[in-house]
Order: structure tokens, then C-alpha cells, then sequence
């Protein structure tokens, strides 16, 4: 979010700690105790925000005018994906591809524990690879729906389910820029954070699993839980060690699905004893005669396009050509919080994952049109639901991503890292490294941007206790990941395709308390990996 | 019927009506922001900022 920053003089108190936790405390209070929706919650931490920078952090209307507007920037790259993740799912859906995928899955397997990692961890995991902030969420979660899970359990799946795949996810985005801003190598990095994430894996699948099938299910998640998180930590630990980090959650994603698939094979977790007749396949409705591979056809054209466009050179340097951006002053707070001058967030406007999405929506649409699928009045109808799913949504991520600006740039996310580095000695910082990294993917939404905020907070805190730089870059980075994927933001994004738009802190209450295990998991990793060398 | 709609009534389609001119004024003001003070134009950007924070205001009160 911001490019760089330099810090003066910033008291560094409990009173000062508080107010600059304010903010978030604002929006946990309102979401978690009051359920209030993403938009509301996220338009009054933003005066929470603006009023406590101004008052207490010293930033001037010039300031938090900068902030805003880089806000919007970034806000706009986001809206980018969402709009046309809605856009594809409801092409997908009107032509009837999820409901299919509703009646398909139970025919590969009636056995929940399976239908929930298939989709909720296993999916999610690929497409995490190629595409990042809530697509996979927003891609998976209608599926889960489809296939007979609530919309609450399937959006926390799918959030789950992402936890431990979002730092090498999106062709390694957020693992390029943690190097970026430390200037470690990735030979010294990625074993440590492919160690964690990998460890992280584990907790990630098994809650979909028992989200999914209900919690007297853990005997039985617990063997294919633990194989596809060996298989898939594993794949990723061998392609982020061997240079290939772009691809460490696409290849675990592939290879995750595959085994998978072949789990299917073995009579227990087929369990077709357990036959619902009202998913069979011989129901088929409105969509009698219909090809579900044809049907699947949008998906079949993201998973090619994001192949295409990311993975061979030219195409991706050709359509990089064009890319939007403004540029800003340096700017400082009272107090000595100093912003250099730079540009703001760049959007890629060709080759934009939204790009991309668009892409596959206008395929799918001439596709699904001649093939019969869509009829003439599909289109409108089509734009009314995207329109009544994005427009909540897109005004809660616009709120939320103001916070998360004015607490940068007024020093206020800064401060709340620096409390927490300094006050644990050197023995539990690995416990709390991870805890450093989620709190700044939680507040920005993004991994990416809390390995920006607090790469370099990470690298001098470890020096100076004397502690293994790489290890804590990794738990800052895999706490990151998880932390991520519990954001308002985030949670926003995954709701909007569920029909939950409005209701986002009934799901964060329950994301946020599972997503509690995963980042305690990295922690005691952490610890445990500073403990033995 | 799609899996997971849900059908506005009357007075929910004017509130996606009311948040969606929200979102597009949010969207808006601030690069009007952004060239009121790249043209040094303090009085403009003012009057920006206090429509984009009762925009804020408004957002909020809608729920």
C-alpha cells in the first residue's frame, strides 16, 4: 500500500498503543459483539480513524487526504476482482454450472469429510495460486453452497481452507515482496516459510474438514487431512527450495487435487450408502440435458487464461504495457511520521487478475449463448444480482481499506507492531512474530502489505535479540497468511458471493475464532523450530 | 432460480439504489480530492473532504 516509509519520532506508550489499536478494536466490537455488517462497521472505525489520527497522531488535513486517496487506489484494484469474480460466478450460475457441480461431487462421493477438502481446501489451494484478495473464496464458497453446506459454513471454509496457501499464492506475490523489502534471498528464506506453512496446512484442512462434516467427524478427517497436508507441504517445500516459489501453492493445489481425486477411489470415502436423494443425479431440472464439462466451460477458461497470462513471458510483458497510477507528496504528521513521496498503487489494466476475469466472462458468455445455456434475458438478470452483490460489499472493502490507510500513514499500525516486538524478550519473540504478521494482514486485508509494513520491524527486532532472521521473516510472513484471510476485507469479498452481504460479523465471529488455531500453530512452530537449533 | 439469491423488496432495491450512488460518489470525490490539491486549491478540496466524510456518515447510518 505504501512504498515506503521512514520513522522519525514516535512515542511509544500504552495510552498512544491503545488509541492506535482503537481503530481495529472499533471494528471487532461492532462485527463480533453487534454483528453489524462490513459497510456500517467499516464506516464508523473509519471516523474512529480519521478523528484519533487527527487528535492524538498529528495528522494534518493534507495527510489524510493522501491517505484516502491511496485508499481508493487500492480499493479500485480490488474491485477490479471482485466485480468480475461476481460477474463470472453469476454467468456460471445462471447457466447452470453450480448447481451441476452440486449434483456432480455427491456422484464422485457422498462422504462430507472428502466434499469438503475437494472444494473447501484443495481447490481453494489451486486456485490461490494463480488469484488473489477473496478469488478463491468467492470462487469456492458458491460452490460449497451448491453442494448442500450453509452459506455461513461455506464461506469459512473456503477462508480456512486458504489460510496456509495466500504467502507463496498468487504466483508468489507476497513471498517476492518480503524479500524485496529485507533483501534476503529467497534461498535463505523460502525453507523456513515452506516448513511453516506446510505445519500450517494441517489445522487448515482439518477444520474445513470438521466445519464441513461436523466435529464427530475429526476421527475420520484426521488420515486424509494429514496424507494431502504432507503431500501438499511437501510439493511446496520442493518447488520454494528449488527456485520454483512462484508456483509453490498452484503445484501443491494440483498435486493436492490429485491425490485427492484418487482418495476417491478407496470404498471409505466414496460412502455412496449415504445417498441423498435430493442431490441425485438423475434430478437434474432445469438443467435435463445439459453437459456439466460444458457448463463448467468458465472455469475450464480462468484456470487456461491465468496460465497463459501469468506463466509465458511476452503474453504477460504484452498486456503489462498499460498501467494506472498517480503520484503523491511526501507527507508527515505532527509527531514526525514521515511518508516519502511516490507513486501510489499501479493497476495493471490489461492484465489485471480482474482483467483476466473479464476475459473469461466474455468468453463464457459467447459460449453459454450459443451452446443455448443463457437465454435472452439472461444477461439483465445477470447484472442485477452482480450489481445488488457488489455494491454492499464494494462499499465495506472502500471503508476498510480507509482505515487501514490513515493507520499507515499517521504511524498508527507502526506503533501497534513496534508495543508488541518490544515488549517480549527474546525467548517468545518467535511466538509472537506470527501474531505481528497476521495483525497487519488483518488491519490491510492483504499479506502482501503486512510483509511491506513489517519486514523490516521483523529483521531489525530479530538482530537485536539476536535471533535467526530467516525463521522470523517466515513466521511474519505465515502468520501473514493466515491473517489474511480473516480480514474484514477479506470476509467481505467471500460473503458477497453467498448471499451474506450484510451479515459479514456473524462470519467473522466464526472465522475469526478457528482462524485462532492455525495462527497459534505457526506460533508454537516458530518457537519450537528457535527452540531446537 | 440461481442457488443463493435473495429477492429485494421494494425497500431494499432503493437501498441498493442509495448505496450504490454512495459508492460511486466515494469512488469519485477522492480524485477530485487528489487534483484540488495537486492544483493547490484548498477551498475545493475542503468542501470535498466534508462530502466525502458525510458520504461516511451516510454509510454508516444505512447499515
Amino acid at each position: 500500500m505504501i512504498e515506503s516509509l521512514r520513522l522519525m519520532s514516535v512515542s511509544l506508550n500504552f495510552i498512544n498503543w491503545m488509541l492506535a489499536f482503537s481503530p481495529v478494536l472499533v471494528v471487532l466490537i461492532m462485527m463480533l459483539g453487534f454483528h453489524w455488517g462490513g459497510a456500517r462497521a467499516g464506516g464508523i472505525a473509519w471516523l474512529a480513524a480519521v478523528l484519533v489520527a487527527a487528535l492524538f497522531f498529528g495528522a494534518g488535513f493534507e495527510l489524510l487526504a493522501v491517505a484516502q486517496i491511496k485508499a481508493i487506489l487500492l480499493s479500485l484494484d480490488v474491485f477490479l476482482i471482485i466485480w468480475m469474480a461476481l460477474l463470472l460466478f453469476h454467468i456460471a450460475d445462471e447457466a447452470g454450472a453450480i448447481r451441476m457441480i452440486g449434483r456432480a461431487l455427491p456422484g464422485l462421493t457422498e462422504d462430507r469429510v472428502m466434499q469438503s477438502l475437494l472444494i473447501g481446501w484443495l481447490m481453494v489451494t489451486f486456485i490461490q495460486g494463480m488469484g488473489g484478495f477473496g478469488v478463491p473464496v468467492a470462487v469456492c464458497a458458491p460452490m460449497l453452497v451448491a453442494v448442500g453446506f450453509t452459506p455461513i459454513q461455506a464461506v469459512a471454509m473456503a477462508s480456512l481452507g486458504d489460510t496456509w496457501a495466500v504467502t507463496f499464492g498468487s504466483l508468489g506475490t507476497s513471498f517476492q515482496t518480503l524479500m524485496a523489502v529485507t533483501g534476503f534471498s529467497a534461498d535463505a528464506l523460502a525453507p523456513y516459510t515452506a516448513v511453516l506453512l506446510g505445519i500450517a496446512a494441517f489445522p487448515s484442512g482439518f477444520l474445513v474438514a470438521v466445519i464441513g462434516a461436523g466435529w464427530k467427524s475429526w476421527k475420520k478427517a484426521i488420515p486424509p487431512v494429514l496424507l494431502l497436508a504432507l503431500v501438499m507441504g511437501g510439493v511446496q517445500y520442493l518447488l520454494a527450495t528449488n527456485g520454483m516459489w512462484t508456483l509453490g501453492s498452484t503445484g501443491a493445489g494440483v498435486v493436492g487435487l490429485a491425490v485427492g481425486f484418487l482418495l476417491l477411489r478407496l470404498p471409505v470415502y466414496r460412502n455412496h450408502t449415504q445417498a441423498r436423494p435430493e442431490l441425485s443425479l438423475t434430478d437434474q431440472g432445469e438443467d435435463q440435458g445439459k453437459s456439466v464439462w460444458l457448463a463448467l466451460t468458465a472455469y475450464a477458461v480462468l484456470v487456461a487464461l491465468a496460465f497463459v497470462v501469468n506463466l509465458i513471458p511476452p503474453v504477460k510483458a504484452f498486456l503489462s504495457q498499460v498501467q494506472f497510477s498517480l503520484d503523491f507528496p511526501a507527507v508527515s504528521t505532527r509527531l514526525g511520521w514521515v511518508t516519502i513521496a511516490g507513486p501510489g498503487r499501479s493497476i495493471n489494466i490489461f492484465g489485471h487478475p480482474g482483467a483476466i476475469l473479464f476475459y473469461t466472462c466474455v468468453i463464457s458468455l459467447i459460449v453459454y449463448r450459443s451452446t443455448g445455456y443463457l437465454t435472452a434475458g439472461s444477461l439483465k438478470r445477470i447484472l442485477g444480482r452482480v450489481r445488488r452483490s457488489g455494491v454492499n460489499s464494494s462499499l465495506g472493502i472502500l471503508a476498510m481499506v480507509g482505515v487501514a490507510s490513515i493507520m499507515l500513514h499517521s504511524g498508527m499500525t507502526y506503533l501497534l507492531a513496534e508495543g508488541l516486538s518490544l515488549s517480549i524478550g527474546r525467548d517468545f519473540y518467535p511466538l509472537v512474530a506470527p501474531l505481528i504478521g497476521a495483525l497487519g494482514a488483518f488491519i490491510t486485508g492483504s499479506n502482501t502489505n503486512s510483509n511491506v509494513l513489517f519486514g523490516v520491524l521483523q529483521t531489525n527486532s530479530a538482530e537485536l535479540l539476536h535471533l535467526s532472521v530467516p525463521l522470523i521473516l517466515a513466521a511474519q510472513t505465515a502468520g501473514g497468511s493466515v491473517g489474511s484471510v480473516l480480514a474484514p476485507a477479506k470476509v467481505i469479498v467471500g460473503c458477497s458471493t453467498v448471499g451474506l452481504a450484510g451479515e459479514e460479523g456473524v462470519v467473522m465471529r466464526k472465522i475469526i475464532g478457528y482462524g485462532l488455531i492455525p495462527i497459534a500453530t505457526v506460533s508454537l512452530a516458530a518457537w519450537l523450530i528457535h527452540i531446537l537449533r | 432460480m440461481p442457488v443463493i439469491e435473495k429477492l429485494p423488496s421494494g425497500k431494499q432495491k432503493k437501498n441498493v439504489d442509495a448505496r450504490a450512488a454512495l459508492l460511486i460518489i466515494q469512488i469519485l470525490l477522492p480524485f477530485g480530492l487528489y487534483f484540488s490539491l495537486r492544483w493547490a486549491n484548498q477551498a475545493p478540496a475542503m468542501v470535498i473532504a466534508a462530502l466525502f466524510v458525510l458520504s461516511m456518515v451516510f454509510v454508516t447510518w444505512l447499515g
